[in-house]
């Protein structure tokens, strides 16, 4: 099986595979991402995590083109994402989170479409779309409408969609939302492999455990800001990656909910 | 509850207002435009007070019908029409249906349209003034009337929502074309009646008087032609037909709620179905992958496939209308107006996609590509489906010889329709129902930015196509053939050359702003 993922070549990589710079980006009077800047590394395994409303996926929204930052800059491999997009864009592999797909395509041409909107070559998108359907375990319902399927299957497809033109770069956000164990695993294992062949992985999840075991590298984000970033070690600094989180994030609450809530 | 729930939509409007203020513009140029309407109504009942009763009688009651079907009707052939409150997203919380149809009923009489009908169905008074007992009817009548209006417009939302809110749409569009037909059938019927008579507008209006949709409208009139009997009797019509779309209404909403949740599970199909994609031609990239995904979408998304609703309907309405009034080149309309109202609906088009446009921004499509690709995917079928609604119109009432020149003019609207809407839709953004969402729901704000921007296009589009218009409506008066060639000889010409300049405009727009797009439909939850 030719995959569509071991396919790229480890290049030596003199740049970073994402090089975010002082990234802003306001809505009206709340500043969603203030100033910030984010190296990761090439072929890094890299986890964003954070609280709800943090900012990461406005961040890996400006990152991967789908939004205009206020300021400051993203680069992919060297190249500027919103001064040469589309040379930016061939390089990135998106799932994007909170939106929609064209969902009344089955998912066999759901694939197929996002192939030809990269223009890529006919026979290379049908072998492709065959090895991410098994890959995926999607093969018996390639010919539904992805409308009929279920969330998990929905997370997978589009993870498909984001990998179909081979990208250097992945960037996925909340991969893991409602996709059961098993495809959980089948995922990490391809994209482990896709990181020993030379690619880059950016992930943000809200599983401090599957970041710790899964990512070489983590930032923390809350308020719009970057609290740390680095090695995985680095950022633990001994204790587990949850526990440094909640110190640094904070508003974990020791109560057992009011008490007009509680049943005994 | 009620008034929770008008507050609640007045909220809603509020809300959207604060965020958009083109809208603001929409709905304050929209609210004017009602209000000109209103004025000019309310004068001409007024001045009918001067007519003998048999002409202000048939005048009303024919007007009153006309707005009654629109109310009807609407709903099947437009989104977003009014902000309303939707009884989905109301179905979690314990409230009792009768309320929620009060509430809705309300919300209905409290927006514009609703006002406006008020105003001037009481303002048919007026016209009675002379007989104070039929004056003080009128107002009561005018009333009920806008009840009916109202109640008869959820009622068609709520059960064609019902019909179509599923995925596959090819038997429910029939099911709704048959209803539309089930609809208009009574007053087709009055009217092919009552032109029968030696004395058709009166005429016509006596049989309208007995339908649902008349009788109410006819109740003043009778009264002040002093035949109280026939008034009565369409006042019970009128009471009768209102309740028994009370409990249709009702009965839709209840079936709505207990079908929420349980979707059917599809079967599971295997790979190999590729449908329109296979016949992308191998050098079109990006904009032939986009074209077979708008024709596929075009026959899986409901909300593309009811606007298909109007295709057949149109000619049929006007063969209809040839054959009764004598005027055979009533039919000549047939084609353009299919021709114009098919590109209409992309004007918002990238709004229909909702924030599924990633995946095009995610890809780097060009937006030359994206443009190219919407336009030559409504061409596949609008093409063929303009030329065989104008053979087939024709040929029914024997007009073919002047085929060129509709063909001129139908061509030439849907290609510089085409030109105008992949200009705009590279910048507007409508809310639209998502994607397997219901597509009779309302968008609060929606319609007022909707019908604005169709009247736009419309204009521009006529501005483009003067010259083959020109040429085909001179060759249709005159019986030039000549002039018909010459028309669609421009048309394909001039009608080519605006759609490629209007593609590259549109796409260098979309460049620029598909961001901006994305981030508004991912904030309007589309």
């Amino acid at each position: 099986m030719t995959s569509a993922i071991e396919s790229v070549e480890p290049t030596p990589e003199t740049t970073s595979a994402l090089q975010l710079t002082a990234l802003t980006k306001r809505f009206g009077a709340t500043t969603a991402v203030d100033n910030v800047s984010l190296t990761v590394p090439s072929g890094s395994f890299y986890g964003v995590v954070g609280p709800n409303g943090a900012g990461k996926t406005t961040t890996l929204s400006m990152a991967t083109g789908l939004l205009r930052p206020d300021a400051g800059t993203a680069q992919v491999h060297g190249i500027d994402v919103w001064s040469d997009p589309l040379a930016a864009k061939r390089m990135i592999g998106n799932l994007a989170d909170g939106v929609d797909l064209f969902d009344r395509l089955t998912g066999e041409q759901l694939i197929t479409y996002t192939g030809m909107l990269f223009s890529m070559d006919r026979a290379v998108i049908a072998e492709r779309t065959r090895d991410l359907l098994q890959l995926l375990d999607l093969e018996a319902s390639a010919g539904t409408m992805v409308a009929d399927y279920s969330a998990g299957m929905t997370k997978k497809i589009a993870l498909a969609c984001a990998l179909i033109h081979s990208p250097r770069v992945v960037v996925l956000d909340e991969p893991f939302e409602s996709v059961d164990p098993v495809s959980a695993a089948n995922i990490r294992d391809i994209l482990e492999g896709f990181v020993r062949s030379g690619g880059t992985v950016v992930v943000s999840s809200h599983s401090m455990d599957l970041v710790q075991r899964m990512c070489d590298h983590v930032a923390i984000v809350a308020r719009g800001q970057v609290l740390v970033a680095g090695t995985v070690d680095e950022v633990r600094a001994g204790a587990t990656l949850e526990e440094r989180f909640l110190e640094l994030v904070g508003g974990r609450r020791f109560s057992e909910g009011p008490e007009w809530l509680r049943r005994s | 509850m009620v008034a929770a729930l008008l507050r609640l939509r007045f909220q809603v409007l509020a809300n959207t207002l604060a965020r958009n203020t083109i809208q603001v513009v929409a709905v304050v140029l929209g609210t004017l435009q009602a209000l000109v309407v209103l004025a000019l109504v309310v004068a001409g009942l007024a001045v009918l007070v001067i007519y003998p009763q048999p002409i202000q009688q048939a005048t009303v009651v024919i007007g009153g019908v006309a707005l009654t079907l629109g109310w009807f009707l609407i709903p099947l052939i437009a989104t977003g029409i009014e902000p309303t409150i939707e009884p989905l997203k109301l179905s979690p919380f314990p409230i009792p249906v009768g309320r929620l149809m009060l509430a809705m009923t309300l919300v209905g009489a409290t927006w514009v349209p609703g006002i406006v009908t008020f105003l001037a169905s009481i303002a048919t008074a007026l016209t009675w003034r002379q007989t104070p007992v039929a004056a003080v009817l009128a107002v009561l009548c005018g009333a009920i009337a806008t009840l009916i209006c109202i109640v008869g417009s959820r009622m068609t939302a709520a059960l064609t929502a019902n019909l179509v809110s599923g995925r596959r749409i090819g038997q429910r569009a029939v099911v709704l074309f048959v209803a539309a037909l089930v609809l208009l059938g009574p007053v087709a019927l009055a009217v092919v009646l009552g032109l029968r008579t030696s004395d058709p507008f009166p005429g016509t209006a006596a049989v309208l008087g007995a339908t649902p949709f008349g009788a109410i409208w006819s109740v003043p009139g009778e009264v002040a032609g002093g035949h109280p009997g026939i008034a009565a009797v369409e006042f019970a019509i009128a009471l009768v037909a209102l309740a028994l779309m009370l409990m249709i209404w009702r009965g839709s909403l209840l079936a709505t709620f207990g079908a929420r949740g349980g979707g059917s599970r599809a079967q599971d199909r295997e790979a190999g179905r590729l449908g329109a994609f296979r016949f992308v031609p191998a050098s079109s990239a990006a904009a032939g992958a986009i074209a077979a995904r708008s024709l596929i979408y075009w026959a899986r998304d409901a909300r593309f496939a009811r606007q298909l609703i109007l295709v057949p309907l149109m000619p049929v309405l006007l063969i209809l209308l040839a054959s009764l009034t004598h005027v055979p080149s009533l039919v000549d309309v047939a084609a353009p107006t299919v021709a114009a109202l098919l590109p209409l609906t992309l004007f918002a088009v990238v709004s229909y996609d909702g924030s599924a446009y990633a995946l095009h921004l995610s890809a780097g499509v060009r937006g030359v590509a994206d443009r190219a690709g919407r336009a030559a995917g409504l061409l596949a079928f609008a093409l063929p489906v303009v030329a065989l609604v104008a053979v087939v119109s024709m040929a029914v009432v024997g007009t073919l010889a002047q085929l060129p020149a509709v063909f001129g003019i139908s061509i030439g609207v849907l290609l510089s329709g085409l030109a105008v809407v992949s200009v705009s839709s590279a910048s507007i953004v409508i809310p639209v129902a998502r994607a397997g969402g219901n597509p009779f729901t309302a968008q609060a704000g929606a319609g007022t930015t909707a019908i604005f921007g169709s009247y736009a296009v419309t204009g521009v589009t006529i501005a483009l196509a003067i010259p083959e218009l020109v040429l085909g409506i001179v060759s249709l008066v005159t019986g030039s053939a000549l002039l018909g060639w010459l028309s669609l000889a421009v048309a394909l010409v001039w009608g080519v050359a605006s759609l490629v300049i209007g593609v590259f405009v549109g796409g260098r727009i979309l460049n620029r702003t598909g961001p901006a797009l994305l981030a508004r439909m991912r904030r309007t939850g589309g």
